[in-house]
């Protein structure tokens, strides 16, 4: 679809590329699991285990509804671009809080209040807690306390709204920090006088828990809401059913107040408050662009709190105000909002699914008869069309192996989030925990460990039943026995993720190297030298050097964050040599350092802070943006293949670089290669400039001249990605460089990369 | 020391995964006791002892409904009960297997056969049209 100003909208809307293409897949896809379950109903229900195959055909039938409802609702997704905001809207921020750690909030108020669109920050303390309030009139912001907490998080905003009278509201959870160009990007779309509310992504910053599959490497990255935020909620944007996501959303006053303020006497009061919205005839809006990064639940037992919540909540739905039936909803908002609530009815189906192949390894029955070629293959055809269809309509965004590990993780809990409302159990707004990380209990993963026991049971029941001759359905077994493996290792990879050990610190560390400088005294002599960060946060950072310090009580370091340096004391807590294969002519030694800063100013911790929220975070999604769909990725392998062979490799490699420019710039190579570096500079250099580059490596200082050939903005007004191109590189420095970039050389890319 | 802890144990993992395996072997040969006899039975040339062939019989085919699972058994128990000469419970076994299996028209051949050979001429009669109009239809 060609970009526009469509229906009205004053934002210019898009469609994504390719939008007939995956919607033809998406046809295909449903049509061959439509073949597949009336070929099912009519020739392979066993009725000798009537009711066991009845359950697996309805698990069957559930996966075809839910998968129908997610192709609807990314049938179509839009990218927006609102136009910049007029001068002079009066914003409110408000950040609920109950119990939260004030550090914590420190953060997410200061960036609000750094946000370059003008506002007012409150924080809305339902908590009541004096240190808040303390905290709140040293920075200057609004403090609005409660004494008692009825009806939770939508009461504490219900209360504010009565105290302040800004235009528009902007909700932020307590660990939520926006970006300073959050409001810009924002405010535009409520030009037309019928949004009522823009939503952007939720991204959770702590990318070490459970939650994230990282590869650095691949620079692949995977989160379970990401097909939600990146493609469900574009897509349910279509069809004007986006929903207010509990934060990280901008709303206008009037609408609130014509709904009388956001919903109570629920737990998910976001979904209840768009629903309302929507019959009221207001519309929402969603900004496909992370604008905020909050916190993820760090531990199972945190994150099992929050997904009963969202999971009763929504559930719940379906008693009060079923988007079926309330009155004034299109008939498509009423799909998206029922697709909803089925999402949370998986847990039944799942279980199904996982206790079948050892129901059928076990007992013997099958609740598919017969098993025959004619089935198997028709069974074939259908898994492969439905993964391959998944996967390509999700562009990108969808991962089998992950999705199936998530619903063995969350199954019981689902489960349970659909009983409790059948049975109506009262349950209560419960803040996610945002403290340290707790380990498991085994309560905590005992539904995983019962389906893991259950399926290795199956595999070893099914052996033996062949190995003594019991039966000789190899097939059956066989096909069985496959299945329960691989439902026995998801339960597994669950409990591995799940109580893998960590690390105790309470915040997290962001990953992103700057340059650091160092400079320790010993006996009169002064070692001086700079290195680079592999994490930092305000409380330590992680140091390289590549040459060995003296260990002594003190150190003194000078963190380059951007155009500040900050001077800092630090302990060092930790000591490692990393292991570097030599170069034939050059000795190459790296160390890596913990430290634990000490005696800090609470602005020091506070430029950390921002320096790691509007720069070092930024730089480190960026790595993977470039996210494609499977399809993409063989056209592009196809495409690419020859061109790539012929230039010479880069190498994600870290490493410090001194760029001698007026005023020099002190810099971390982003990548590097035999013909040139990138790096990620604050200040903007022109291309076609030559400069002088000295590049710190484990093999000594290397002093080259390069031309800047490319220079791009990641962010509004920098940081800048700039990339040279080497001149005249002496045989001896060109030698090392490819050798310290060379696809042999796996030390560096293992350790700074 | 903390069960969760323990569990990431390489040689915790190792005990349990090996207990677990005893486990199941053990209670599988509960289980399946008779069928592991018949099966061993069934590799001899004659049958030694009728009496537990007798045991496993009544066990079998007296307990009540028999699974399509169970027909690999059946099959082996029929092997069994011809050689211990029992050929009135062989043929009662096979009954059973074309109740459950009426499509498998080797045993209605051995059952036919049988009860031809043991002088049940009426009895075999209606299997041997079963399989000739059977034959007919295939050629």
């Amino acid at each position: 679809m060609k970009g526009g100003y469509v229906g009205g909208e004053v934002s210019l809307k898009e469609g994504y590329p390719y939008a007939r293409f995956y919607q033809c897949v998406i046809i295909l896809t449903s049509g061959v699991y439509l073949y597949y379950l009336v070929y099912r109903l009519l020739y392979t229900i066993n009725t000798d285990a009537l009711v066991f195959s009845l359950l697996f055909y309805y698990a069957e039938l559930h996966g075809f509804v839910a998968l129908s409802l997610y192709f609807f609702q990314i049938w179509h997704p839009i990218k927006r671009k609102a136009p910049p905001p007029p001068d002079g809207l009066t914003v409110d921020v408000f950040i609920p809080t109950y119990n939260e750690d004030p550090l914590l909030l420190r953060k997410t108020v200061i960036a609000c209040m750094e946000m370059n669109y003008p506002n007012r920050t409150y924080i809305l303390d339902d908590g009541d807690r004096t240190e808040v309030a303390r905290m709140a009139e040293e920075l200057g912001c609004g403090y609005i306390a409660r004494k008692e907490r009825v009806d939770a998080k939508a009461g504490n905003l219900n209360h504010a709204l009565t105290c302040t009278d800004g235009e528009f509201i902007v909700v932020f959870d307590a660990d939520f920090v926006p970006e300073p160009d959050f409001l810009d990007k924002l405010l535009g779309y409520f030009l037309n006088e019928k949004v009522a509310f823009v939503q952007t992504p939720h991204s959770y910053y702590n990318v070490d828990t459970f939650q994230f599959k990282l590869n650095l490497k691949k620079k692949k990255s995977w989160n379970e809401q990401d097909v939600f935020y990146r493609l469900i909620m574009p897509g349910r944007d279509y069809w004007d059913s986006v929903f207010f996501a509990g934060t990280c959303a901008v709303f206008r006053r009037k609408a609130l107040e014509d709904i009388g303020g956001f919903a109570t006497g629920t737990i998910t009061e976001d979904l209840h408050t768009t629903i309302e919205l929507y019959r009221r005839g207001w519309k929402g809006v969603y900004h496909n662009e992370i604008l905020a990064h909050g916190l993820g639940a760090k531990d199972i037992r945190s994150y099992h709190t929050q997904k009963l919540r969202w999971a009763e909540g929504n559930v719940s739905l379906i008693f009060k105000d079923n988007p079926l039936f309330v009155k004034g909803l299109s008939p498509a908002q009423r799909i998206c909002f029922f697709a909803t609530i089925f999402g949370w009815f998986i847990g039944f189906p799942k279980l199904i699914y996982f206790i079948t192949p050892p129901i059928m390894l076990l007992t013997g029955m099958y609740p598919i008869v017969p098993f025959d070629m004619p089935f198997i293959w028709r069974y074939l055809l259908f898994l492969t069309v439905i993964i391959l269809g998944f996967k390509i309509a999700s562009q990108g965004y969808g991962r089998v192996r992950y999705d199936e590990t998530y619903n063995m993780m969350n199954f019981f809990i689902l489960m349970k989030a659909v009983i409790r409302n059948i049975v109506r159990t009262g349950s209560e707004f419960v803040v996610t925990s945002k403290g340290l990380r707790r380990l498991p209990g085994l309560q905590d993963i005992t539904p995983q460990m019962v389906v893991m026991v259950l399926c290795f049971s199956g595999v070893w029941w099914g052996l033996f039943k062949l190995l003594y001759g019991i039966s000789a359905d190899i097939k059956g077994i066989g096909i069985a026995g496959f299945w329960a493996l691989v439902n026995g290792i998801l339960a597994v990879a669950v409990i591995k993720d799940v109580t893998q050990p960590h690390h105790k610190r309470t915040e997290f560390r962001f990953i992103g190297a700057v340059p650091v400088g160092y400079s320790v005294r010993e006996e009169g002599t002064r070692h001086e030298g700079l290195g680079i960060s592999r994490d930092l946060n305000e409380n330590g950072v992680s140091l390289i050097t590549f040459a060995p310090l003296p260990l002594t009580e003190s150190l003194e370091l000078k963190l380059h964050l951007g155009m500040e340096s900050l001077s800092l004391r630090g302990t060092v807590v930790y000591l490692k040599e990393l292991p570097l294969p030599s170069h034939p002519h050059h000795e190459a030694r790296m160390f890596n350092y913990g430290i634990r800063f000490y005696g800090m100013e609470q602005k020091h911790r506070d430029i950390i802070n921002r320096f790691c929220f509007n720069s070092i975070l930024p730089v480190f999604f960026h790595r993977f943006e470039n996210r494609q769909s499977f399809f993409m990725k063989m056209a592009f392998w196809y495409y690419n293949r020859k061109w790539l062979q012929k230039r010479s490799v880069r190498s994600s490699i870290n490493l410090p670089v001194v760029i001698r420019v007026n005023p020099v710039i002190l810099a971390v190579t982003h990548d590097i290669s035999a013909s040139g570096l990138a790096f990620v500079s604050h200040t903007q250099i022109r291309c076609g400039r030559l400069v002088a580059i000295s590049i710190i490596t484990p093999y000594g200082e290397m002093v080259l001249d390069g031309e800047v050939k490319r220079t791009k903005a990641i962010g509004p007004g920098g940081p800048f990605f700039v990339g040279v191109r080497f001149v005249n590189v002496p045989e001896g420095i060109r030698s090392i460089l490819v050798d310290m970039t060379g696809k042999n050389h796996q030390g560096l890319k293992r350790w700074i990369s | 020391m903390d069960f969760i802890m323990l569990i990431r144990r390489r040689w915790f993992i190792a005990f349990l995964s090996i207990s677990h395996l005893c486990i199941v072997w053990i209670v599988f040969q509960y289980i399946y006791e008779e069928e592991i006899l018949i099966n061993r039975l069934a590799g001899y040339r004659e049958v030694a002892d009728p009496s537990s062939v007798r045991t496993i019989y009544t066990r079998l085919v007296d307990s009540g409904g028999i699974l399509r699972s169970r027909l690999q058994v059946l099959y082996r128990l029929v092997d069994v009960l011809i050689k211990a000469g029992m050929y009135d419970e062989a043929i009662e076994v096979m009954k059973r297997i074309l109740n459950l299996a009426p499509e498998n028209m080797e045993m209605r051949l051995r059952l036919a056969l049988l009860l031809h050979n043991q002088g049940r001429y009426m009895e075999a009669e209606p299997h041997f049209i079963v399989l000739l109009k059977e034959l007919e239809r295939n050629v």
